[in-house]
């Protein structure tokens, strides 16, 4: 633009200018944008659900806006009133944004309580199912200690009985003159039992035998050790044969009783194991006998 | 965020026109300005101070810093005009310095719904995860 050279010239110009801004509005590029800002907002859906007194101010202001560029207001002033237009857009805009997010945080409070019933529900039916299972627990333990008491009872009262047929056992056999010794019970058949220096039993020994017998057919988990022994008169090899001859016999015996053959057990032991002195009669008739050992598993017939 | 005002009455002084066509055309506009006989915007003023009173107090300078930052720079401007007399662009900045401040405090109380919304949501993530452990 060139400098004017007559302040007619300068006037002219001057008043050429303010009226062209007076007359012919342009478009002003605030006042579009706040339009724009405002037509977005009201296109969404929750608007006028959740910010609608937002909405109004923001609509009031761009009313006052578009009034002021009608009336061709100064650009400052439409402006001005644009920009409050955009600002009271945005805040109508974050209204929304608060009323969805309090919306949410409701709706999370109503799912939270959900949850939480949910959880406890659940630990109900941990609680009970834990319970029921305390209770199946502790009904099979009662059984098993019924059963284990009942056990108790059943092997105390075996043990009694065996300690009874043991006892029986042993004053049956105390009846026999058995005495008690570290091997089991030992019962001893005498010298005058046999035929002299020979193996075969006299009756009064048969008869001994038999009552043994007996007391063995009772108590069949009982085996016995049959033992000869002789005295030092004559050679040990005569002593050896007869001993065991002897108890041979003793074994014969309790078989014709009804005894097995291996519940028996022999042994001819000679002159060995004296119980008495060989210098006397009576030392040496005390030593020829035979030995019958009781015993079981348990050598229950040692007490 | 630009401030609105690029039209302040001393800004005609920049067309760029020899000195006696700006004095021409300027005068008559400082006139008007100054000739409307606009009143202090006593009111708008204390609207202002109010809203950005209410932001700060909301959380604004942590939420909606920018904002709150804009609302009190006009406000301090519009202090600036009315000692200046120019009454007209201190209503205008202090109505801006209000608008402002008002969206300062939406934004910052939409932050804090949305914070809130978030961490229930989270906790309840939280809570259904637990009580799928739980039930396994």
């Amino acid at each position: 633009m060139t400098s004017p050279r007559t302040p007619f010239a300068l006037a002219t110009l001057c008043v050429a200018l303010l009226s062209a801004c007076a007359t012919v509005p342009f478009p002003n590029a605030q006042l579009t944008q706040a339009r724009a800002d405002f037509r977005n907002a009201e296109g969404d859906p929750r608007a006028s659900r959740m910010a609608a007194s937002e909405m109004k101010q923001a609509q009031d202001a761009l009313n006052n806006a578009n009034a002021a560029w009608e009336r061709q207001d100064a650009p400052e002033d439409v402006n001005h009133l644009a920009y409050l237009t955009r600002q009271r857009v945005a805040i109508a805009r974050e209204t929304m944004g608060l009323r969805t997010a309090e919306q949410f945080a409701g709706s999370a409070g109503t799912t939270r309580d959900a949850i939480r019933l949910e959880a406890r529900t659940q630990e109900a039916d941990t609680a009970q199912r834990q319970a029921d299972q305390a209770t199946r627990n502790a009904r099979a333990a009662q059984y098993d200690a019924e059963v284990a008491r009942a056990d108790s009872a059943q092997a105390q009262r075996e043990t009694e009985m065996a300690d009874a047929q043991n006892r029986a056992l042993q004053d049956r056999l105390r009846e026999l003159n058995a005495r008690p010794s570290p091997r089991g019970l030992v019962l001893t058949l005498g010298d005058v039992l046999f035929d002299t220096d020979k193996a075969q039993l006299r009756p009064a020994g048969l008869r001994l035998v038999s009552q043994l017998a007996a007391v063995l057919n009772e108590y069949p988990q009982r085996t016995v050790q049959v033992e000869g022994f002789t005295d030092s008169t004559g050679t040990p090899a005569h002593n050896l044969t007869l001993s065991a001859q002897r108890a041979e016999a003793v074994r014969a015996a309790l078989q014709s009783e009804g005894i097995a053959p291996a519940r028996v057990s022999t042994r001819g032991s000679g002159e060995r194991n004296p119980v008495a002195g060989n210098d006397s009669a009576d030392g040496r008739q005390l030593n020829r006998r035979v030995e019958i050992v009781l015993s079981d598993g348990r050598m229950l017939v040692q007490r | 965020m630009h401030p609105a005002h690029t039209a302040h009455p001393a800004a005609h002084h920049s067309f760029r026109l020899s000195w006696q066509l700006a004095a021409l055309c300027a005068a008559p506009l400082l006139f008007t300005a100054c000739a409307s006989s606009v009143p202090a915007p006593t009111e708008q003023m204390a609207a202002a101070q109010a809203a950005v009173t209410s932001a700060a107090s909301a959380g604004a300078a942590d939420l909606a810093p920018t904002e709150l930052r804009t609302a009190r720079d006009k406000l301090a401007q519009a202090n600036g005009a009315v000692t200046d007399e120019h009454h007209a662009y201190a209503t205008r900045l202090a109505r801006e310095a209000q608008a402002d401040a008002n969206l300062a405090e939406a934004k910052t109380r939409h932050a804090k719904a949305r914070k809130t919304a978030g961490d229930l949501g989270e906790g309840n993530r939280v809570l259904r995860e637990e009580l799928q452990r739980s039930a396994q």
